[in-house]
Order: C-alpha cells, then sequence, then structure tokens
C-alpha cells in the first residue's frame, strides 16, 4: 500500500463572454476495495450551487450553473489516497451483465473480427491469461500517438489505424474482451507522475475485476487512482458542459499523483 | 357518398392546417403531404372489443416487463428470456436502472401495429413504445370529415375518435407530479411537428422547446417570454432518450434539456414515456412478448404475433435458412421500415452475402412468414383500387390501459409494397369503430 496526493485541474478558456453554462463533473476518485479515499477537495472558479448525484455506474458527480457571464470556468480536485494493489471482488453478479455486450465506442467490425480471430489462435488462452496476451498484443501492434484519433474515434477505427492514445487503446481492448465473452469496462484516472488523465479497462473473470493498462502495457497496481467507469468512453466524460456563447474555447488539463513520503 | 366527394377538398384541408410528414434522408430535409384516403376502414363493434382486450392485455405485460428489467429482472433469470436479448439490445439503458416512474407506469402511450390476413385473424407486428406518432392524423382529418360531410356521421353509427385528446390528457394528469404538463418538439424541422402542435393545442399543454425549459433546484420549469417561471409537473416529450439529456447521454444534443435525467431520477417530473422503453420495442423482444404475457399475467396471449423465428436458436436458424425464400428478414436494430428484406427479393449474390451476415451474427436479426395481409381499397384518381394497409392502435395507461377507439390506417401507394410506413411515402385511413 501507498499514499499518494493527488490534484486535478481542469481549466476552460473561453475566446468570447459564456453564460447560461451548465455542467456535469465526472472528477471525484471514490473509495472501494483498492482504494481509500482520504480527503478530496473541490474548488470551482466562479463559484455556484452544486447538486450531487451518482450514476448507475457507481461514479458521482457534482452538476450546476453558472448564470453569469464568464471567461474562464476552473475546476480543482485535490486530496490524498492509500492505494492497493489487490484487485476489487464483484458484489453482484448482475452488474457485469452490461459491460459484455457492444456499446458505441465498441461496436465490432470486420477489423476487429478478424484481429480477434489471429490474437485468439496465437495465445489459446481464456480467461485472465486471454487479457493479459490482449494486452501485450496491442502494446505491440498499436502506436502511441497524438492528434491522429479523436475523442470520437470508435475502437474499429483505431485499430485500422493501428495508432492512437490511451482510450483507443482501452477501447480496442474492451472491444476484444468482450469477443471474448469477457466482461469489460473503460475506466478514467490517473496515474503517478505528471501530465493528463490517464484511461485503462477493467475486465472481469472470475468474480474479480481486474485493472488492466494496455497502453503502458501495465497491469493496475498500487501508482493508479480510479476516478470513474463504465461501457466506455461517453458513460465517463470528465467534464460535460453547455453554454451560451463562449467563442472558441481552449481546454486545458494539468493531473498531478505524488508519492508521500512516511513520515513527512 | 358526399364524403368520397369531398376528398379533394379535405386533402387540401390537411395540406393548408400543415398535416405533413417530414423525411430525413440522405442529409437532405422533405416535408411531404400525407395524403389522405377518404375511404375509411370499418371495424365492426365486436371486432374491436376483441382487439382492445388484447391491446390491454399485451401492454400491460409489456409494463411489467419495462419494470421487472430495471429492477428485479426475474424474467431473466428465470430464463425465459435469454440475456443476450437483453443486454446487447441497444435499447437497454443501465442509466434507467432502479429508477421508479410516477406511479409505475412506463408505457403511457403505446402505438401497436396490427395488420388483419386473408386467414380473418389480426397479428401484431410491432410495438412502439418509445415516441409512437400518428394519432393526430385522424383525429384531424375526422374533424374535416365531419364537417364536409356531417350526414355521412349522422347515419353511421361511429365511435367519436375526437376525444383522443381527452384520453392524453386524462395520463398526463394521473402522472403529474405537480406543475404544469407541456409538450416538448425538437422544432419544426421534426418528421412529426405537426402532430406536436396540434397535440399541444388540443389537450391544452404547453408546447416547449428544449431552451424554454430549465433544471432548479432538481426541478424541472418553463421559462416563458416574459421569464415567468412554471414548474412542470409531466412533459410529453417527443424526443428520443438520446437526445433527452446532454449531460447524461449525448454530449452533442442541442434540443435537449440539461440534467433533467437528474430531476426524473429524483420523481420530480413524470416523463412520458418513460426512458428506456426502447427494450421493449426491440425486434428481437418482439417474439418473447406472448411469453411475456404467460410469465406476468398467467394468462394466454389474445393478440398473436406474426409466426416469427429467431436465428439465434438452432433449430429456428434451420428453419431460416430452408425457408428463405418465404420469409421476410428484419435487422433489430432498424426502425421505420428499413433493414427489412425479403428472402425471394434477393439475387443469388446478395443472398449468399445476407446468410454470410446471419451466420455471423444471428441474434441481430428476426425472420418471419410473409403474412397475406388484407387489402383495402383505395381511391386513385376516378378508380378504386386495393392496397395493403395496417393499423397502429393506441394504447393509453392510467390507472388501468384503455384503447382510443379509432386508430391510423396507413397503406401503401405501391400495390407491389408491403411497406406502409409514412417514413416511406405512404397514404393514411381514417378508422371507424361501429358503435353498435
Amino acid at each position: 500500500m501507498q499514499e499518494l496526493q493527488f490534484s486535478y485541474r481542469m481549466r476552460l478558456d473561453f475566446s468570447e463572454p459564456a453564460a447560461k453554462h451548465q455542467f456535469t463533473l465526472r472528477m471525484f476518485p471514490k473509495t472501494d476495495a483498492r482504494q481509500q479515499i482520504m480527503e478530496c477537495e473541490v474548488k470551482l472558479e466562479p463559484e455556484c450551487n452544486l447538486s450531487k448525484g451518482e450514476d448507475t455506474f457507481g461514479n458521482r458527480y457534482l452538476y450546476g450553473e453558472i448564470s453569469q457571464e464568464h471567461t474562464c470556468f476552473s475546476v480543482e480536485v485535490f486530496g490524498r489516497a492509500a492505494v492497493d494493489r489487490k484487485d476489487v471482488f464483484l458484489w453482484r453478479e448482475d452488474e457485469i451483465n452490461r459491460y459484455r455486450y457492444p456499446s458505441r465506442y465498441t461496436k465490432t467490425g470486420e477489423k476487429l473480427r478478424t484481429y480477434f480471430a489471429k490474437v485468439k489462435k496465437e495465445s489459446g488462452k481464456t480467461g485472465y491469461a486471454f487479457a493479459k496476451d490482449l494486452m501485450d498484443q496491442l502494446y505491440r501492434d498499436i502506436q502511441y500517438r497524438q492528434g491522429v484519433t479523436t475523442i470520437s474515434t470508435t475502437a474499429e477505427e483505431a485499430l485500422i489505424q493501428k495508432q492512437g492514445v490511451c482510450q483507443d487503446y482501452a477501447h480496442i481492448m474492451i472491444a476484444l474482451c468482450r469477443l471474448e465473452g469477457i466482461a469489460a469496462r473503460y475506466v478514467v484516472g490517473m496515474m503517478l507522475g505528471e501530465g493528463y488523465s490517464h484511461a485503462w479497462v477493467e475486465v472481469c473473470t472470475d468474480g474479480v475485476w481486474h485493472g488492466i493498462d494496455p497502453t503502458n502495457r501495465r497491469l493496475v497496481d498500487e501508482n493508479y487512482i480510479k476516478i470513474s467507469h463504465g461501457r466506455d468512453y461517453q458513460d465517463c466524460i470528465v467534464n460535460r458542459g453547455v453554454f451560451l456563447g463562449g467563442g472558441i474555447q481552449t481546454q486545458t488539463v494539468k493531473v498531478e499523483v505524488k508519492q508521500i513520503e512516511r513520515g513527512a | 357518398m358526399d364524403l368520397l366527394d369531398n376528398a379533394e377538398n379535405i386533402n387540401k384541408l390537411l395540406a393548408r392546417y400543415g398535416v405533413k410528414f417530414g423525411i430525413y434522408k440522405n442529409n437532405t430535409f422533405q416535408e411531404q403531404l400525407f395524403p389522405f384516403d377518404a375511404i375509411p376502414r370499418v371495424i365492426e363493434k365486436e371486432e374491436f372489443s376483441y382487439l382492445e382486450k388484447g391491446l390491454k392485455q399485451r401492454v400491460k405485460a409489456l409494463n411489467l416487463f419495462l419494470k421487472d428489467i430495471y429492477h428485479k429482472k426475474r424474467i431473466v433469470k428465470d430464463q425465459v428470456i435469454p440475456k443476450d436479448f437483453i443486454f446487447a439490445s441497444s435499447g437497454y439503458m443501465p442509466e434507467c436502472e432502479e429508477i421508479d416512474p410516477v406511479k409505475d407506469i412506463y408505457t403511457h402511450i403505446s402505438g401497436i401495429d396490427l395488420v388483419k390476413g386473408k386467414d380473418g385473424n389480426w397479428y401484431v407486428l410491432e410495438d412502439n413504445l418509445r415516441v409512437p406518432s400518428g394519432a393526430s392524423y385522424p383525429m384531424i382529418a375526422r374533424e374535416l370529415c365531419r364537417r364536409s360531410s356531417p350526414l355521412t356521421f349522422q347515419k353511421n353509427q361511429i365511435e367519436d375518435n375526437r376525444n383522443y385528446a381527452n384520453l392524453l390528457r386524462k395520463v398526463l394528469d394521473y402522472v403529474n407530479v405537480e406543475g404544469h404538463t407541456a409538450i416538448l418538439t425538437p422544432g419544426r424541422y421534426n418528421a412529426a411537428y405537426f402532430e406536436h402542435s396540434y397535440l399541444a393545442e388540443q389537450t391544452g399543454a404547453h408546447l416547449v422547446n428544449g431552451h424554454e425549459l430549465i433544471v432548479e433546484d432538481e426541478k424541472l420549469y418553463f421559462v416563458d417570454y416574459r421569464g415567468k417561471k412554471e414548474r412542470i409537473g409531466a412533459l410529453y416529450r417527443r424526443i428520443s432518450d438520446e437526445y433527452l439529456d446532454p449531460m447524461h447521454f449525448n454530449p452533442e444534443s442541442l434540443i435537449g434539456i440539461p440534467h433533467i435525467f437528474d430531476v426524473y431520477r429524483k420523481g420530480n417530473v413524470a416523463l412520458l414515456n418513460a426512458p428506456g422503453n426502447g427494450i421493449a420495442d426491440d425486434k428481437g423482444i418482439y417474439y418473447f412478448v406472448p411469453k411475456m404475457i404467460q410469465y406476468y399475467l398467467k394468462e394466454e396471449p389474445i393478440l398473436h404475433n406474426a409466426p416469427t423465428y429467431l436465428p439465434f436458436y438452432k433449430e429456428d436458424m434451420k428453419y431460416v435458412l430452408e425457408n428463405f425464400d418465404r420469409l421476410v428478414l428484419k435487422d433489430v436494430a432498424e426502425a421505420g421500415g428499413y433493414g427489412v428484406v425479403f428472402g425471394d427479393k434477393m439475387t443469388k449474390q446478395q443472398k449468399e452475402d445476407f446468410i454470410g451476415l446471419l451466420k455471423n451474427e444471428p441474434r441481430r436479426f428476426i425472420a418471419q412468414e410473409v403474412i397475406d395481409f388484407q387489402d383495402l381499397d383505395i381511391q386513385e384518381g376516378m378508380e378504386v383500387v386495393a392496397r395493403k394497409a395496417d393499423l397502429r392502435a393506441f394504447v393509453l395507461m392510467a390507472e388501468e390501459p384503455f384503447v382510443w377507439k379509432s386508430g391510423l390506417t396507413r397503406f401503401s401507394r405501391n400495390p407491389d409494397s408491403f411497406i406502409v410506413n409514412s417514413s416511406q411515402g405512404g397514404g393514411f385511413k381514417d378508422t371507424w369503430v361501429l358503435s353498435h
């Protein structure tokens, strides 16, 4: 187990004033069997009234409206977490059904199907062992590259390009696991270090959710803090917003996760 | 009969009132008139009361099914419906899990499509439980027919169908949690805009678009042009689930209302119909509706489905392959007459490709016997010709389901076509239910 200090800063700059800005934020890590959130604070600017919600996937969100004109919207979430290496047990058998079939981003096309057949034949394994082989194979076949895919790229499209970012790795991995009949879900979270938010995958085999990070070819360990999960990207969008005006918007995200030295 | 002599006038009036049907295809929007044929479909009193019983039973079971699917899922646990058919369906929305709609009603307004076979039996072809449209067309047509030919309606004993607005109002009031009632339209470019405005006018509900509704303090409000706010307690929304709330569903929706789903989940507004209903009118689930009736109501189904096969089951797949040329195949993900192919209308190549697809994705298709349904007479110029027609019956639900004593009869204008959908350019008739 290790203790981590995290901060997630998101800032939206508008070239022209925006008003009637309604938003929903899903950026709050939650305590589960693997991670304990010991402290979590939110700072929002401009200030406004917030309502709380929890969606069907168990993610918590805050929502509200900034009615006055503003040119910047910023959210900071920071806190401390104690994170373990262990996997999370499934507590309700039927909750996995929603993660077993193709969703918007993970629809199976010809490319996914042939790729799946190839990997399956080479691996010859099933369950978690197969998922790990998938991770290895994807890491070899897909090139990490920013700017070639967008937030609306599907698993099929990304696989055809053989390039993409963590969102694409995760979608492809999920689509392939589901073809094998393994329940798989999309996870958004933070990783030790500085940078952007991250996306990975959880697969459920033998009643246990295992975290797998195909982008880094790494099993999820105590360096990962999970924020949300869902069927695919759309269920985990960190910031959804609708507003009037605003002109051109620029979003900046800065995530920082540090180890807390014992005794410090 | 002077009603028929007035057919042209009635069509002119319908055009003036804006009875149109917009079709959005290949990225262009075309609005076309929805041609009215003055020869009514007539249904005898006894025959209709049989339909009525069957329709009520069917909708009751569908409503119980929806509650079950979004809560305990007994019907899946008891293996009446394989779970693939629920969870792989695009109509199943996990977001609706554990939500209790006001008074447990999901199917406030159902449009059940039926045909009458040449064998004299009625068959249900489809259940439409999301936003079925069409009631307004026979309503206004009846109104105009009565005006142009009052004698016809004095001489014949016909159930008055102009009460649809009252029935709808009753349902809206029954589920209203507190406040006003409104009909939400995506706007005048929607295929059924005429209907939205007509129903609003007839029921006395506000006709609103997404921009006029706001969420505040976890409640829904209508803001009028002066900025005055009124609470909305029941919203008959004529937009699909996907566009309802950009904060929960399609983030790009511009016609939805941010956070309305939160208000709904807290029970602070009734939405008609309930979100998530798509699972019950999925073409794959259709096969199981008679089984639902037995399962939930412990009754034998009164109305029959068209004989349907699920290639998902091995023995059905075998049957489908052996009888391919006789059957009609439907893609479960499509609607509005799209994704429907007839086995005997395919070229050899098309057939081979299709069978390949079918074997790859057996759950994606259902196969049905082609029902040789009865023709109805329609006027074409000076002649009377026979064309295929179906009936969309409307079932509304308050304490109990009730059936509107009329319905939308749609016909195909193409003599060789069995597809009568308005989005495919068909016409409509009034439906007379006799009262004696």
